[in-house]
């Protein structure tokens, strides 16, 4: 069957079959998953190695054809006025950007699959695990072919959503659980900015017959209405770039991604840092021709920022993963730039090399982590649990001599990272920095390259931080809890399962997979970026040897402190107070109001009801009282007078025989007194 | 359809099942009216404004009454379907079932219950199959009677307050409604049998278009005697400028000022209130919260899904579409409320305590989107208004379904009360996540494609026919931000972290779903997930009488208008 699945279906369905696969294997995991053996954690890995397989192929077959584009399918369609009707579509399209990212993504998801074997294995839930990974897959890839922009809204969003899921995997975990809402809300703040963006876009053309969310169809309208340069562009390009700093974690709204690390660690590796806050960058890139040369000031000015923003804080933190969290921030942050000053292919470069040495540190991470987990395990089994934060960096050390495999995997991926010839980070650094330099045409532009060189040294201190704390030294964790000497004698590299992904994403830190000449791009394999500014270069590398030096003399011996406590240590270790600040001016006011509108609910509206109500029922009673004074009593007057005339004539007849012959008396007298006086 | 069944049986088991059967028959019948339904093809019936154009027309006079030298009063048992319609039956029959299904946990006096349950869903679908405005409003009074009974003697512990606040509030909508409605039958002839009594044709069968064009240049000219003219409550015939007596009350060429304005945008606004007051919307909304908290899970369940849609279409079927000119003129005070109801309904609901408050905030705030969608009077507008009224009904019913769930078990609706239900109740929990997710708008589910259509169509509302202004579908979008928030909120608090309740004695009792509730969510949520990834399957039945809509009320309202302003 499977020749006939290569060798048959055209780049359409081939692509298709790469999207659907992690979609699969997401129902049948999630429905099924307590009746197949290991929870179906094979059968993910299988389709998740087919879908990149299946990338692979379409990679080898489409690159250097140009753009192809699939066939507009109708999703639906209705009728507008007259005899119009609109249709909703859905697209594909594949060309080189999208075949790259597709074979970027699937790999490192299969790579993550296959590492979770041994990671995950026996942890609580397990079997929610492989489904939610194959939803991720399926929604990033949903987002890299789509050609159409509100199919791509919806992958994104569903791209946050299963972010959500996986970072509140361990979900009775308080701060994960938190950490998962923080990142999808940070995500959905950006994201009413993109779903604004996308509303205009839909009505861009003043021809009512040109209804689209077509991408390739935009691009048409945009050249043939002569819209380039347009303040509605401008807009749009600012409403798709507030998605883009949600997703991507730019500045102000990078305070999700740090907590994020909330997550399992290869979840970390996949989603946070090689692939779901890339989509950001490759949105960016791919609607890179509908952004307004004044978005695009904007969008330099808060990567410059964030990539600054980002790298000052990685120098404070303890905890292992949030260093890398923190460094990707920062290097999102140079992609970003790399947009902002019009070189969008560099930041694409950097975006895939970026994807294998980020996501290789945190498998490396992951698997110290894992050590560290063990111990705890073994500790646990002789009876001497303690709980103590096995992601603490100032617990480690001296790793390097009992994992050696993971120290050189993730010494590589570090050197990728700073930047350093021979490496992949160096040439997609260098062809950011380069094109950085060069933008400015006035003095205040050089603020924006200025940060991101400032950005090379920090970069190289953090990681050169990092690396001592981990792997050289003494193993530290025995100064606290004596007992745990005898475990690190026991850790070792992890087994073959995690291994191999460790192996295989270091080598890809190597320039060969890139280009042949170690120091130029311009003959690149995938992409040819050719130099610019030598000067640049040769500053840079001597920025990033001199962090090196700094950081290894600063700190060889003093334990991870840079600085004295102080304020400025705590400013950058809780991340420049955001969420504090973000509690301040949003939060907290939100919930005033919230609580306003609740008591304007129940007190002044149902307040003013009641009264309406109670002022009813007391005119009620006034009428009832007039009722009864004034009607009833007018009508029990007439009563009353009645009764008693009836009663003084009732008194006349009192049955007494004297009475009478007085009554007859009387009568007598007066007839004869009438009598009298009429004659 | 119509039948109630009001078996006087004794034994008490028995009526819940005979509910349930008549409801899942209903559901049947509704299928095949729905398989039945023409919408593809070049003269698609597209109803609205034109009585042929609706589906499964039922016409029998009711009462005629001569009145002598006041004419002739006509009303009609007229009923129909057409594409505004037609998704709201569906929705009605589904959840009927559903609702029948849940009324099972019911157990004082069934007798009455379930007879005026099934009397509620005999009125509910009168309402959105009725043609005759007079029928209509028969059936919208008929709704408050079983409902204030249900809420009022099957209810939480405020159950009086809160039936009697629901009762006043909505009559109170009634009575402007029926205001109206008598104007409007002052005004307006039946010119079929117009052309009967005035002898313009020997029978009714015989009146042909031309006869009609006739009768209605004659009654424009003033040549038809009072004593010929056929009142009406036809709502068909209201919408066509041409059936109004010239100078009648609510003509559009009468000059009848009322506290400063023409007198049809007073009846408009009226109209609006007394439906608004259904939807409902900020400020008429606070009967909502309570009624929702104290009623019983099945009637809050049918409350939401079902009787806040009759606001909802009472809006779309009657002052929109007799007052063309009233939804041009107010439009930015219909799309106003709308964007109020958003942001003031997930604003209030962040701050509840109780879920079933939560849920019913979160109503008000989907409902405007409705509002907002009608408002923009655009294509996508109205579509999405449309859907979202649709979708609201199922994610509504989930969410007071689910919130019943809870309460079932332990009588305490608290948020705060409970912590990590997720240990303890997986597949609730897992029910619960897709439910919160659909309702804040995840692409996917049907929430999304409802509030998306309204937003393109009130943000573009201002390119297409100028009526509503760009800012409102911006705040609109903010509220879906909200959303998330209170939603997200909630599943935290509630189902994650380590698993704890305020009541230790609850510890136990908190078991995962049973069958029975499993058959009632599972249905919902698969709707939502298709009609989510499939707006097709909706939108092919709604769009044509939405684009008429849409043209009736863009035309109708202009020729109006110019005759208002002459």
């Amino acid at each position: 069957m499977l020749p006939f699945i290569i060798l048959l279906p055209g780049i359409e369905q081939l692509s298709l079959m790469v999207l659907s696969l992690p979609f699969f294997s997401f129902l049948l995991l999630f429905l099924f998953a307590h009746y197949l053996p290991g929870k179906g954690d094979l059968i993910a890995t299988l389709f998740s190695f087919l879908s990149f397989v299946f990338s692979v192929i379409l990679f080898v077959r489409v690159w250097g054809e140009g753009i192809i584009t699939g066939n507009e399918y109708t999703w639906f369609e209705f009728f507008s006025a007259g005899k119009t009707s609109l249709r909703f579509t859905a697209s594909i399209k594949i060309y080189d950007l999208s075949a790259i990212m597709l074979v970027l993504v699937c790999f490192i998801s299969f790579l993550v699959h296959l590492y979770s074997l041994e990671y995950m294995k026996g942890k609580r839930n397990y079997s929610r695990y492989y489904p939610y990974l194959g939803l991720f897959t399926f929604s990033m890839l949903g987002i890299v072919l789509s050609d159409n922009l509100l199919i791509t809204f919806m992958f994104w969003e569903l791209v946050g959503f299963s972010s959500y899921l996986l970072i509140g995997f361990w979900y009775e975990k308080e701060e994960a659980t938190r950490a998962a809402k923080k990142a999808f809300l940070f995500n959905r703040i950006g994201d009413t900015g993109f779903l604004i963006a996308i509303l205009a876009i839909y009505f861009i053309s003043s021809n009512p017959q040109f209804r689209t969310f077509e991408i390739s169809t935009i691009k048409s309208i945009i050249s043939s209405e002569n819209l380039a340069g347009s303040a509605l562009l401008f807009w749009i390009g600012l409403g798709i770039f507030a998605g883009c700093i949600g997703k991507s974690a730019q500045f102000p709204l990078q305070a999700w991604l740090p907590d994020a690390m909330e997550g399992p660690t290869p979840v970390s590796a996949l989603i946070h840092a090689a692939t779901m806050v890339a989509a950001g960058v490759y949105l960016l890139v791919k609607l890179f021709f509908l952004l307004h040369p004044d978005t695009l000031y904007i969008i330099a000015l808060i990567g410059a920022v964030t990539a600054f923003a980002g790298a000052l804080p990685a120098l404070f933190q303890n905890d292992i993963k949030k260093v890398l969290a923190y460094s990707t921030i920062s290097q999102l942050g140079y992609m970003v730039m790399a947009i902002g000053v019009g070189a969008p292919g560099a930041a694409f470069f950097h975006l895939i090399t970026h994807g294998f040495f980020k996501a290789c540190l945190f498998l490396s991470a992951g698997a110290v982590i894992h050590s560290m987990h063990h111990i705890k395990h073994d500790l646990f089994i002789k009876g001497q649990y303690r709980d103590f934060d096995s992601q603490d960096m100032r617990l480690m050390g001296g790793f390097y001599k009992r994992m050696p495999v993971t120290f050189y995997a993730y010494l590589i991926s570090a050197l990728a990272l700073m930047g350093l010839p021979l490496f992949t980070g160096f040439l997609s650094k260098d062809a950011i920095l380069e094109s950085a330099w060069l933008w400015p045409t006035n003095s205040w532009m050089y603020l924006i390259p200025s940060l991101a060189s400032l950005t090379v040294i920090i970069t190289a201190v953090y990681i050169v931080r990092q690396t001592i704390l981990i792997f050289f030294g003494e193993f530290r964790l025995p100064s606290v809890y004596p007992f745990a000497k005898e475990e690190f004698e026991k850790v070792k590299d992890p087994s073959f399962l995690m291994k191999i992904p460790l192996i295989i994403l270091s080598l890809f830190c190597i320039w060969i997979f890139f280009s042949p000449n170690p120091l130029d791009t311009e003959n690149g394999w995938l992409f040819k970026i050719p130099h610019l500014s030598f000067t640049v270069t040769l500053i840079s590398v001597i920025l990033t040897l001199s962090g090196i030096i700094a950081g290894y003399f600063i700190f060889r011996k003093s334990g991870g402190e840079l600085l004295k406590e102080g304020a400025v240590v705590s400013v950058l270790k809780n991340n420049w107070y955001l969420d504090q600040l973000y509690y301040k001016i949003l939060v907290a006011p939100g919930m005033q109001i919230s609580r306003l509108l609740a008591f304007t609910d129940t007190k002044i509206i149902d307040g003013a009801l009641h009264f309406l109500a109670i002022s009813h029922v007391v005119f009620a009673h006034i009428i009832a009282w007039f009722d009864r004074v004034f009607v009833d009593g007018t009508v029990n007057l007439c009563v009353w007078i009645a009764g008693k005339t009836g009663g003084l004539a009732r008194s006349f007849q009192t049955g007494r025989i004297q009475g009478y012959f007085i009554f007859a008396l009387i009568a007598l007298l007066s007839l004869l007194i009438w009598i009298i006086i009429q004659s | 359809m119509f039948i109630v069944l009001l078996m006087p049986a004794s034994r008490n088991y028995l009526y819940k099942y005979i509910t349930l059967i008549t409801s899942v028959f209903q559901l049947g019948i509704t299928l095949c009216i729905i398989a039945g339904y023409i919408y593809k093809g070049d003269n698609v019936p597209k109803g609205v404004n034109a009585a042929e154009g609706f589906q499964y027309v039922e016409r029998a006079n009711w009462i005629d009454l001569n009145l002598g030298s006041l004419g002739k009063i006509s009303i009609d048992y007229f009923v129909g379907l057409d594409g505004m319609s037609i998704g709201m039956i569906f929705l009605a029959a589904l959840v009927l079932v559903i609702g029948a299904l849940s009324s099972w946990t019911i157990t004082q006096n069934q007798k009455g219950y379930h007879c005026l349950y099934l009397l509620l869903s005999t009125s509910i679908i009168g309402c959105f199959v009725a043609l005759d405005f007079f029928l209509f409003y028969l059936f919208f009074e008929l709704l408050l009677l079983p409902m204030y009974f249900l809420i009022g003697m099957w209810g939480g512990p405020r159950r009086e307050y809160a039936s009697i606040k629901f009762f006043l509030y909505t009559l109170l909508g009634s009575i402007l409604i029926l205001v109206v409605m008598i104007g409007l039958y002052f005004s307006v002839i039946d010119p079929v049998e117009t052309a009967v009594t005035a002898g313009y044709a020997k029978e009714v069968k015989a009146v042909s278009p031309e006869i009609i064009k006739n009768v209605q240049a004659d009654l424009a000219a003033g040549k038809i005697a009072r004593l010929n003219t056929v009142h009406t409550f036809d709502i068909v015939h209201m919408m066509n400028p041409a059936n109004y007596i010239p100078g009648s009350f609510l003509s559009a060429a009468s000059d009848t000022m009322f506290c400063g304005r023409h007198v049809r945008f007073i009846a408009f606004l009226a109209l609006l209130i007394g439906f608004a007051i259904k939807l409902p919307s900020v400020p008429f909304h606070t009967w909502l919260p309570d009624a929702h908290v104290e009623a019983p899970t099945p009637i809050s369940v049918l409350l939401a899904a079902l009787l806040l849609k009759v606001g909802a279409y009472g809006i779309i079927r009657i002052p929109y579409s007799i007052f063309p000119e009233g939804a041009i003129e107010y439009a930015w005070l219909v799309g106003i409320l709308g964007v109020i109801s958003i942001i003031y309904g997930a604003l209030n609901a962040l701050a509840m305590k109780d879920i079933k408050k939560l849920i019913a905030y979160s109503s008000v705030s989907h409902m405007g989107f409705v509002l907002l969608g009608l408002a923009s009077v655009t294509a996508e507008g109205v579509n999405g208004a449309v859907f979202q009224m649709f979708s609201h009904g199922i994610l509504s019913a989930l969410l007071f379904l689910l919130a019943g769930v809870l309460y079932d078990r332990t009588g305490d609706r608290i948020i705060d009360n409970y912590r990590g239900l997720a240990s303890r109740m997986p597949s609730y929990t897992i029910i619960v996540t897709i439910t919160f997710f659909a309702s804040l708008g995840l692409p996917g589910f049907s929430g999304f494609i409802g509030e998306l259509f309204v937003l393109l169509g009130a943000f573009n509302a201002g390119s297409i026919n100028g009526l509503l202004p760009k800012w409102m579908a911006m705040v609109g979008a903010l509220g879906i931000l909200i959303g998330a928030v209170y939603y997200l909120w909630t599943l935290q608090k509630m189902f994650f972290g380590k698993f704890w309740t305020r009541d230790a004695a609850h510890w136990n009792i908190l078991k995962d779903l049973d069958t029975r509730e499993k058959l009632m969510l599972i249905p919902l949520v698969l709707a939502t997930i298709a009609f989510g990834l499939f707006p097709g399957l909706f939108f092919d039945y709604v769009s044509p009488s939405a684009a008429t809509f849409v043209e009736h009320v863009m035309q109708t309202g202009k020729i109006n208008l110019d005759l208002i302003q002459h």
